[in-house]
C-alpha cells in the first residue's frame, strides 16, 4: 500500500520532470532556430543581426557570445568601409585640386606661346607660371607627406632635443617670408635650453606647416611666436591677428579635407592641419586651437619636458 | 543581399474620404539615413505606423529587409528599434527597470545592454529616479535607449529631438551620425524642421499632404544649393587666365576640359562672356545657379515652405 503511494507519487513527479524537460527542449529548439536563421544571415554578409535572448534561457550564453564575435568583426569592417570612403572622397577632391591651378598654369603658357601677349606683360604671364608651377609642387609635397604619415612604413625617431635652439633655427628662414608678406612679428623664445623628446624633421614640418597656414589662409597682419615652460610641459603657440576661425569650423579643422572656405577655391588641399595633428600625436603631443572671429587665432603645441 | 532596406509600394492609408498617405513609394537604403520631411499632419507618423505594422494600409505594401511586414512580424520587428510617439512606460518605476521589463519580454544581444544604452543616452544606470519625476527630455532620452538597447540593424524615430535642449539635440544628432557611420546601421528618421534634416541625413523624401514630392540625396540637393556661375567654354586654360587676369579672382574650380564654376556670383556675366569671346573662345553655355534649400522646398511643396 505504502510502496503503491510511493510509485505513484515518484510516477508523478517522473512526468512533471518529463513535461518540464520537453517544454525545456521545445523552448531550445525553436531559440535555435532562430539562431541558425540569424547566422545564415549574418553568413550572408550582415553584419548587424544580432541574436536576441533573455537571461533565463538556455541558449543565452552562446547568442551572447557570438554577437560579441559577429560585433567584433563588423567593427573591423566598418573601419574599413569608412577609410575606403574617405579614400574615395580624396581621390575625387584631388583630381579637382590639382586640375584647377594646372588648367590655370596652362593657360598662361599656352597665351605666351601663341604670342597674346608680348613684352612685359609675357614676362608677368611667365613669372605667373612659374609661381603657379611651384604650388602645385607644394600641393603634391602635402600629398605625399599625408601618404607616407598614413602608410605603414613611416617610422619617426624621436630623440631628446634641445628645442628652443632648434626652433630659432627653424624660424630663422620665415623671417624673410613674414617681410615679404608684410607680417608684423614677434618671437619670444627662452635663453635657456629646453629639453624634450621629438623627431627633428617632424617638429620642423609641424613648425613649417603652422606658418605656411597663417600666410596662405589668416590675412594676418601680425604674427607672435612664442614658446613657454610650464610645470612638466612646453608649449609652443603660434597666434594671428587674421580673419580667425568660425566656432563651427574649429571643431573641424584638424579633419583631414576640412575646408573653412567652402566656396572651394581651391586654395589648399585640406589635409595640413590634419598633418599637422597626427605628427603631433606621433610624438606624444597634443595641439590645440583657438580662436575669434577677425581678432585672433592661437594654435598651441603641447610637448612634456625631458629635462 | 539587397540594398534597400524598406521598400514601400503604393502605400496608402484612408481615413474615410480623407487619404492621409497616398500611394507612397520610399526607399531606404542600406547603412544610410533617411529623413523624411513633412510639415506636421504631411503622414509621416501616419508611414512609420504602417512600416512597423501598428496600423494597417488601406492598400499597398511594406516590405522590409526583403520580406513584406504582413505575416513575416516576428521575424522582422525584433530587428527593427523604433520610437514612434511615447512609449508605454511605468511612472512608478526608474528607467533601468522600465528597460529591464523590455528587456526581459523581448531580449537583447548581450549581458550590459541595458547599462551600455542609457550610457549612450546619457542616462545614470541604476537611479533611483521615477520615470514620473522624469523631465521631457529625459524621457525623451529613455524612449531613444529603448530603440537602440538591443541593437537593431534598422531604427525608426519619430521626430527623435523633440522636447530636446539645444545640446542634447546636438548630442542625439551625433550618436544617430555615429550609428550610421561606424555601425553601418540604416536609420529612418522624421522631422518637421528642414535644417535639422539638413544636418543629418544622406536621403531625403519630401512629403506633403500624404504624398511624396521628391526622393533625393543630401549630396543632390546641396548641389542645387550652392551659388555659382556654370560656364562651358572651348578652352578652359584660356577660360581660367582670363577669369583671373580681367576679373581678379581665383574663386573657381574647372570641373572638366570645358566646363568650369565660378563661385564669386558678383561678377557681371555678360562682361565675362565678352571677354571670352573677344579673346577667341566659344561660349556654349553660361547660366547662374542660385537656389538655396529653402526656395528650393518652396517650390517643391507649391510655395508653403516647410519650416
Amino acid at each position: 500500500m505504502i510502496l503503491d503511494v510511493t510509485l505513484g507519487i515518484i510516477l508523478c513527479f517522473a512526468l512533471l520532470f518529463g513535461i518540464s524537460c520537453m517544454a525545456k527542449l521545445i523552448g531550445v529548439k525553436r531559440q535555435l532556430q532562430d539562431m541558425t536563421d540569424a547566422l545564415n544571415d549574418i553568413e550572408a554578409g550582415n553584419g548587424n543581426r544580432r541574436i536576441l535572448a533573455t537571461g533565463n534561457e538556455l541558449t543565452v550564453d552562446i547568442s551572447y557570445k557570438i554577437n560579441e564575435i559577429v560585433y567584433h568583426y563588423e567593427e573591423q569592417f566598418s573601419k574599413l568601409r569608412v577609410a575606403d570612403e574617405t579614400n574615395r572622397q580624396f581621390m575625387t577632391s584631388l583630381s579637382h585640386d590639382v586640375r584647377t591651378p594646372l588648367t590655370t598654369l596652362i593657360g598662361y603658357l599656352d597665351a605666351v606661346h601663341r604670342g597674346v601677349v608680348t613684352g612685359q606683360e609675357r614676362e608677368d604671364y611667365l613669372e605667373i607660371a612659374r609661381r603657379r608651377a611651384y604650388d602645385l609642387k607644394g600641393y603634391i609635397d602635402v600629398l605625399f607627406d599625408w601618404f607616407k604619415l598614413n602608410s605603414s612604413e613611416f617610422s619617426l625617431y624621436i630623440q631628446r632635443v634641445e628645442l628652443a635652439e632648434l626652433t630659432r633655427d627653424i624660424l630663422k628662414d620665415w623671417i624673410p617670408i613674414f617681410e615679404e608678406n608684410h607680417l608684423v612679428y614677434e618671437i619670444e623664445i627662452p635663453e635657456r635650453p629646453l629639453y624634450t623628446k621629438v623627431d627633428l624633421d617632424g617638429y620642423a614640418r609641424i613648425v613649417n606647416n603652422l606658418l605656411q597656414n597663417v600666410i596662405a589662409h589668416s590675412q594676418a597682419t601680425q604674427i607672435k611666436i612664442e614658446m613657454t615652460q610650464k610645470e612638466k610641459e612646453f608649449e609652443i603657440s603660434i597666434t594671428d591677428n587674421g580673419i580667425g576661425i568660425e566656432k563651427a569650423d574649429l571643431l573641424h579643422i584638424f579633419e583631414r579635407l576640412y575646408k573653412c572656405d567652402k566656396g572651394r577655391s581651391g586654395k589648399g588641399s585640406g589635409l595640413g592641419l590634419s598633418i599637422v595633428r597626427q605628427m603631433v600625436e606621433k610624438m606624444n603631443g597634443r595641439i590645440t586651437a583657438r580662436s575669434e572671429p577677425d581678432k585672433y587665432t592661437i594654435f598651441t603645441i603641447f610637448f612634456s619636458s625631458a629635462n | 543581399m539587397s540594398d534597400i532596406i524598406i521598400e514601400t509600394k503604393n502605400l496608402t492609408k484612408q481615413y474615410g474620404e480623407q487619404k492621409s498617405v497616398a500611394n507612397l513609394n520610399i526607399h531606404v537604403k542600406k547603412g544610410r539615413i533617411y529623413g523624411l520631411l513633412g510639415r506636421n499632419g504631411a503622414g509621416k507618423t501616419t508611414t512609420m505606423k504602417m512600416l512597423l505594422n501598428l496600423t494597417q494600409p488601406t492598400s499597398g505594401e511594406v516590405v522590409i529587409f526583403g520580406k513584406n511586414i504582413q505575416g513575416n512580424e516576428k521575424k522582422i520587428l525584433p530587428r527593427i528599434g523604433s520610437l514612434i510617439e511615447a512609449p508605454g512606460f511605468y511612472p512608478n518605476l526608474t528607467g533601468t527597470e522600465n528597460l529591464s521589463i523590455f528587456a526581459r519580454l523581448r531580449g537583447v544581444s548581450k549581458r550590459d545592454a541595458i547599462s551600455s544604452a542609457l550610457e549612450v543616452v546619457g542616462l545614470p544606470y541604476g537611479d533611483k529616479k521615477l520615470f514620473s519625476q522624469y523631465s521631457l527630455g529625459m524621457k525623451q532620452r529613455l524612449a531613444i535607449a529603448l530603440a537602440i538597447m538591443h541593437d537593431p540593424e534598422l531604427l525608426i524615430l519619430d521626430e527623435p529631438i523633440n522636447g530636446l535642449d539645444p545640446i542634447g539635440i546636438a548630442e542625439v544628432r551625433s550618436f544617430i551620425r555615429e550609428l550610421c557611420d561606424a555601425r553601418g546601421k540604416t536609420i529612418l528618421i522624421s522631422s518637421h524642421i528642414l535644417s535639422e534634416i539638413a544636418l543629418l541625413v544622406d536621403d531625403i523624401g519630401i512629403i506633403d499632404h500624404g504624398v511624396l514630392l521628391e526622393e533625393k540625396s543630401l549630396a543632390e540637393l546641396e548641389e542645387k544649393n550652392s551659388k555659382y556661375v556654370h560656364f562651358i567654354v572651348s578652352d578652359m586654360a584660356q577660360a581660367a587666365r582670363i577669369i583671373e587676369q580681367n576679373f581678379g579672382t581665383k574663386n573657381y574650380t574647372v570641373e572638366d576640359d570645358h566646363s568650369l564654376r565660378l563661385y564669386d556670383v558678383s561678377l557681371p556675366v555678360t562682361a565675362l562672356n565678352r571677354a571670352f569671346i573677344e579673346n577667341g573662345l566659344e561660349v556654349a553655355e553660361a547660366h547662374t545657379c542660385e537656389d538655396t534649400l529653402e526656395d528650393y522646398f518652396k517650390r517643391v511643396t507649391g510655395g508653403e515652405g516647410i519650416a
